[in-house]
């Protein structure tokens, strides 16, 4: 510091030069390159009667490829499977919430132990979404009973009155021209409730408040092992590297080729959790949001590659603001469509939408503006589903306000 | 004598771009052009194009004299002053009345022993008592001979190993430095020697007096707790010079060991131990029998979770703001971070306060208050939690130093 100030009193020259070559070439393996050479300038000093900056450029190769598909001496690097099982998983508790033949007991096992599916490779996976729900170090940790507390309300409330109309109060059936749904004593039809609270309390959270974070990816030694290129024991990726694509997972973790060259424009919205919702948002009402999600994700791998760990950061932070942005839309979306629905004198299909606004205002806590800081905190997201609560009761200003607040908070 | 200056900023942008002549999917792109912003159009449109915008005019920023860039840390606060202080004034004055109560308990247990009666009984709980609130203010310094020993996990690992305190009793055992007796000694293995052998006062001192073995594993604990205090205690008096002296940025300096110590001991001793893991935080149901000093609640005897609990908050608090005995601050972690003009410290004191309200909020039986509304627990539990985020992220990355510890996230 001393040294540039006295910089300023001498004669200086100064020299700018910038130098771009495009070249392009042909490759015959499956990984389309990228190739950025960024080159920097470092002023070492040195100490004599007389002082003079020497420059030294260094040089940093990033290999972008075009697909999500990284390497290490021919082994591919890129792995996710326990994102996949708990995706598999969301999807079968779902179903299972949307009939009246599963037992309480059956279905908190299958949550919270990872156990009980039809698939049975999940059952032998040793994965569990209840350990991952609401789970990452922003996360409250009185939301995950709430999701216990929703499986045991369908069990005990709504499976035994699977034929009884519904009414306030009442669990029950509901019929209209559009639907049939099966709703607690508060109108709140349980499968939406659950699997869209989860794709924030579970896939979101774990992306944007977890793994693409420091706190997963600095943990320990991982930094060091990761410039190193020291590998995780018995693998061929590096902890902070493995660390990543388990955030990729949560979103792309049901893609049946997850490598594809259009996998950033066209998301398959494959499951009932977050990629569908991605899907629509971008075929809807933020086109090219999942080509902006893609290509961070695939950067941001890149650059944890060639160890340029503030870019890596930079393309974390666009992927936390614009998944974040995907759950208050479909909070509005849902909003919205109840109140259009509700006047249309639909109410099995206004609850139904609902009971999936109800899903995404509890996923709102789980949102990252991009300071690891979320649209609304817990106790304002409880706030919101308090005053939401008895579906049978709620007035239209009530659900305007909360759509307009989240409209304001998320800027869209 | 002429001083040149040659500054020369050189930026080079090479971008090479490799297009995909797989024949199964884009077998046309072979051919393409070798403009950079059209290789891909015919594949991933949206890819190709703007890479590279990023990264081209971020050159010239690690200016500095080459010597100098792997010292130790990047400001110029006295980082001795915050070992000097916590040694002088925190950490041998805890330990010292730590001591001096753990000899009363190990009295206490003595005169007990050699006769088991109501009087002698109700000393040696209340001395377990006043000890047991004494060492949430000395877990957190596990560093030196308390980390060579296992000190901490020697006195307070719990809960108490039902089943093999019984076969340590059974057995007359006496050494108990094997790490599967640390589930049979040190606070919680008195617990369960004073309330949980009987589930009433009469019939725990009738075991004492009708079978000896009792009282010889009692005289065993305390024996094995105060051995192992004399050992931390005397070694500070020479540790002290040591770790005051041991500030540099490297990951088995003093300064390094003592922050991680207290981040680790704050996220597991504290938030974790106490009140998570019988919230049931990390299972899918609440763990009740996991609370510290469970027998002393179980068997309504008493109760002291929760006392335990806030006294572990506030030593960390003390710890934290660099308070003395007397409530005067000194260099200390919070006052590094003013130094660093952040926000955190100061973020840090609101919110240690914040969690001392909600863990005063909970009942003083954990038992019941998990049993009838679990969620004041996890209320107390993200009052901890948010604290922790701030140390092991922000404090820890301003202070550039290195988590020491890993989290396992069971993937």
């Amino acid at each position: 510091m001393k040294i540039i100030k006295k910089i300023n009193h001498k004669p200086i020259l100064f020299l700018l030069l910038t130098s771009i070559f495009f070249m392009s070439c042909s490759k015959d393996d499956d990984i389309e390159y990228i190739t950025q050479t960024v080159t920097e300038t470092v002023v070492v000093t040195e100490t004599q009667t007389v002082t003079v900056e020497v420059p030294v450029t260094q040089t940093v190769t990033v290999e972008i490829p075009y697909s999500y598909e990284f390497a290490r001496a021919g082994k591919p690097t890129v792995s996710f499977s326990g994102q996949t099982a708990r995706l598999n998983m969301a999807d079968e508790l779902y179903s299972a919430l949307n009939t009246n033949t599963f037992s309480k007991a059956k279905m908190l096992e299958m949550f919270n132990d990872g156990t009980g599916f039809a698939d049975a490779a999940l059952n032998s996976s040793g994965k569990k979404m209840g350990n991952k729900t609401a789970a990452s170090p922003l996360a409250s940790a009185t939301v995950k009973p709430q999701f216990d507390a929703m499986i045991a309300d369908f069990a005990d409330n709504v499976i035994p009155n699977w034929a009884t109309d519904a009414s306030n109060g009442q669990a029950g059936v509901l019929t209209d021209v559009a639907r049939t749904i099966h709703v607690n004593a508060k109108g709140h039809e349980i499968d939406q409730t659950f699997i869209k609270g989860i794709i924030g309390a579970m896939t979101l959270d774990q992306i944007v408040n977890n793994y693409i974070t420091p706190y997963q990816l600095d943990s320990g030694t991982r930094t060091v092992d990761n410039t190193n290129k020291t590998l995780s024991t018995g693998k061929d990726y590096t902890d902070m590297e493995h660390k990543w694509d388990e955030g990729f997972g949560y979103l792309y973790g049901q893609e049946v080729d997850a490598t594809r060259l259009d996998l950033g424009t066209t998301p398959t919205g494959n499951g009932t959790t977050l990629n569908k919702y991605f899907k629509k948002v971008n075929a809807s009402s933020h086109p090219g949001m999942a080509i902006q999600v893609f290509d961070a994700f695939r950067r941001g791998r890149a650059y944890i590659v060639a160890n340029q760990y503030d870019k890596r950061d930079e393309q974390a932070e666009i992927i936390k603001k614009e998944l974040s942005k995907l759950i208050a839309q479909k909070a509005v979306d849902y909003i919205n469509g109840y109140m259009s629905k509700i006047a249309d004198g639909n109410t099995a299909d206004a609850f139904h939408a609902l009971s999936e606004g109800y899903g995404f205002v509890m996923s709102l806590q789980f949102t990252n503006d991009g300071t690891d800081t979320p649209y609304f905190s817990n106790s304002e997201v409880n706030a919101f589903l308090a005053s939401m609560d008895n579906f049978w009761t709620v007035e239209n200003s009530t659900l305007e306000s909360i759509r307009d607040e989240v409209k304001a908070k998320a800027g869209i | 004598m002429k001083h040149l200056y040659i500054k020369i900023f050189l930026a080079v942008l090479v971008i090479v771009s490799c297009s995909k002549d797989s024949d199964e999917d884009y077998g046309q792109n072979s051919s393409q052009s070798n403009v950079q912003t059209t290789t891909n159009n015919s594949t991933g449109s949206t890819t190709g194009t703007s890479t590279s915008t990023s990264t081209g005019n971020s050159t010239s920023t690690s200016t500095g004299n080459s010597t100098s860039t792997s010292s130790s840390q990047g400001d110029t606060f006295d980082r001795g002053s915050i070992l000097a202080n916590y040694s002088e004034n925190i950490i041998i004055p805890r330990y010292n009345t730590f001591k001096t109560s753990m000899d009363n308990l190990k009295n206490s247990i003595e005169t007990f022993v050699n006769s088991p009666n109501s009087d002698n009984y109700d000393a040696l709980q209340s001395d377990w008592i006043d000890s047991y609130k004494k060492w949430q203010y000395v877990e957190v310094f596990n560093i030196s001979k308390a980390e060579e020993i296992m000190y901490g996990l020697k006195m307070n690992t719990y809960p108490v190993s039902k089943e093999r305190t019984d076969n340590n009793i059974d057995e007359g055992k006496t050494d108990l430095t094997n790490p599967n007796d640390w589930s049979a000694q040190g606070f919680p293995g008195l617990d369960y020697m004073l309330h949980g052998i009987g589930e009433t006062k009469d019939a725990v001192i009738e075991l004492y007096n009708s079978e000896s073995k009792y009282g010889n594993y009692l005289l065993t604990l305390g024996s094995v707790m105060n051995e192992n205090t004399i050992q931390v205690v005397d070694d500070w008096t020479t540790y002290k010079d040591v770790f005051n002296s041991s500030f540099n940025n490297t990951a088995t300096s003093a300064f390094n060991m003592m922050v991680n110590d207290f981040v680790y001991y704050f996220e597991k001793g504290l938030r974790t131990n106490k009140i998570g893991i019988p919230a049931g935080r990390f299972s899918s149901t609440p763990l009740p029998d996991k609370i510290e000093a469970y027998y002393y609640s179980k068997n309504s005897f008493g109760n002291l979770s929760k006392t335990l609990a806030l006294e572990a908050r506030k030593g960390a608090e003390e710890l934290f703001l660099g308070l003395n005995s007397d409530g005067v601050e000194g260099p200390s972690y919070k006052s590094y971070l003013d130094y660093l003009e952040t926000e955190i410290g100061t973020n840090v004191k609101t919110k240690l306060e914040e969690a001392s309200i909600r863990i005063d909020d909970l009942q003083d039986n954990f038992l019941t208050q998990i049993a009838e509304n679990n969620t004041l627990m996890l209320v107390a539990f993200d009052a901890l939690q948010t604290i922790v985020v701030n140390l092991k992220t922000d404090m820890l990355s301003n202070f550039n130093i290195a988590v020491d510890y890993t989290d396992a996230d069971g993937d």
